[in-house]
């Protein structure tokens, strides 16, 4: 029974980290591609390491981004499906608890998620 | 620099940091942070902002391979999450109100105390420990296979009341101060609960990754995640914690306790510093 647990969350923890990282890499590709003088530029650097830089920070400009095929929104979708992963692991321990009908993990479980998702929710909004 | 140039150095130092990382539960940021900072004159909230993915990353690169191996222990470590993430939430709350250089001078005594405890080790033979009604309710009993060791090690894991008020604590701290809280978490279930020292990593390096998670909406909605500089980080670190986590059950015990002491030493240091230079 135990076993079924440790599998699954090995398995939810690599696809998560898999779809990231194949979004990364295509974004950073992309960036290149539609940015040639990233290879020899040196100033461009400045614009986009300092704090006034220019990138997605809410879902929405990330998903219209992407829609767009560009580097840096494609980067923020592989970097919230990697935020994203470990909330998934606890959602879905919660859900494994519930099958094996182990109640007092089906509540402890549950609480860290609800905590989770209640700071992330009140992050985005507040922050 | 050029941004090619930059994307690699990134990436090749996020490799390293993922790898210790991984090894050792903690999240990289130790390393990150001032490689960004001092090496790249990256500005410090970006660096920040990098590095609690840097945190996500590691977990999770390490986390598949960990669980696989049983080498983290899946019911102590949803156990302990409750009082890291609660912990998370106090330390957000009292952010404004307490101040930051005392407590950094608070927790670098804290872990400088926790070094020398973790380099005399434990002494279990000495007597038997109770295992506690909580630890026997929770059925945190496991066990993993030791490479190194070519054997079978079997734990229980005792004091989990104490371990649950030892990571609010640490929970708190990394809300606090906006530091992975590994450098705590790991002396906590190795001094209290009684864990191998490589179940204490790995089950650490499991957990932060959620406390990270719980923070980071603020971080991206702030704007203080980076996409170039957040990429190099995130491809670097979860290939190193990919390799780390396929090292960890190969390497001895006492060379990933000494490795970890050594970082104890680093961060207290690191932490006296920020609290008495501002």
């Amino acid at each position: 029974m135990n076993d079924r647990i440790y599998t699954v969350i090995s398995v939810v923890l690599r696809a998560g980290v898999i779809a990231s990282v194949i979004l990364i890499v295509t974004g950073m590709i992309v960036t290149f591609v539609h940015h040639p003088d990233y290879f020899s530029s040196r100033p461009a650097l400045g614009r986009l390491t300092s704090p006034s830089a220019h990138f997605p920070n809410t879902l929405a400009a990330v998903v219209e981004g992407v829609r767009a095929w560009r580097g840096q929104a494609l980067i923020m979708a592989g970097l919230l499906v990697l935020i994203a992963t470990p909330v998934a692991r606890v959602a879905l321990s919660v859900i494994i608890f519930a099958i094996l009908r182990d109640w007092l993990y089906i509540a402890i479980t549950g609480v860290v998620l609800a905590i989770l998702l209640v700071s992330f929710v009140v992050g985005i909004v507040a922050g | 620099m050029t941004p090619l140039l930059f994307v690699l150095v990134v990436a090749a130092i996020s490799f390293v940091a993922g790898f210790l990382g991984s090894l050792l539960g903690l999240g990289g940021g130790l390393i990150v942070v001032p490689a960004l900072t001092i090496l790249l004159h990256v500005d410090i909230r970006l660096a920040i902002g990098a590095s609690i993915v840097s945190v996500i990353a590691t977990s999770s690169g390490a986390a598949a391979a960990f669980v696989r191996d049983r080498l983290a222990n899946i019911r102590l470590a949803m156990f302990l999450e409750l009082g890291t993430a609660t912990g998370a939430v106090t330390g957000a709350y009292l952010a404004g109100i307490v101040h930051p250089r005392v407590l950094f001078i608070l927790f670098g005594l804290i872990i400088g105390y926790s070094a020398l405890a973790m380099l005399r080790g434990r002494k279990t033979e000495d007597k038997e420990v109770e295992v506690g009604p909580w630890a026997r309710v929770l059925r945190l009993r496991s066990s993993y296979y030791d490479d190194a060791a070519g054997e079978h090690v079997e734990y229980q894991p005792v004091r989990a009341r104490i371990g649950l008020a030892l990571m609010y604590i640490a929970g708190t701290v990394s809300g606090l101060l906006g530091i992975g809280s590994g450098a705590l978490k790991v002396p906590a279930m190795d001094l209290a609960m009684d864990l191998p020292i490589k179940v204490s990593t790995a089950t650490s390096n499991f957990m932060i990754g959620v406390t990270a998670a719980a923070s980071a909406g603020v971080y991206f909605s702030r704007g203080q995640i980076d996409p170039f500089i957040a990429a190099p980080v995130a491809a670097g670190v979860l290939g190193g914690a990919y390799v780390g986590a396929h090292t960890l059950g190969r390497i001895g015990s006492r060379a990933v306790r000494a490795a970890f002491v050594v970082v104890l030493v680093v961060v207290a240091a690191q932490m006296l510093w920020k609290g008495m230079a501002g």
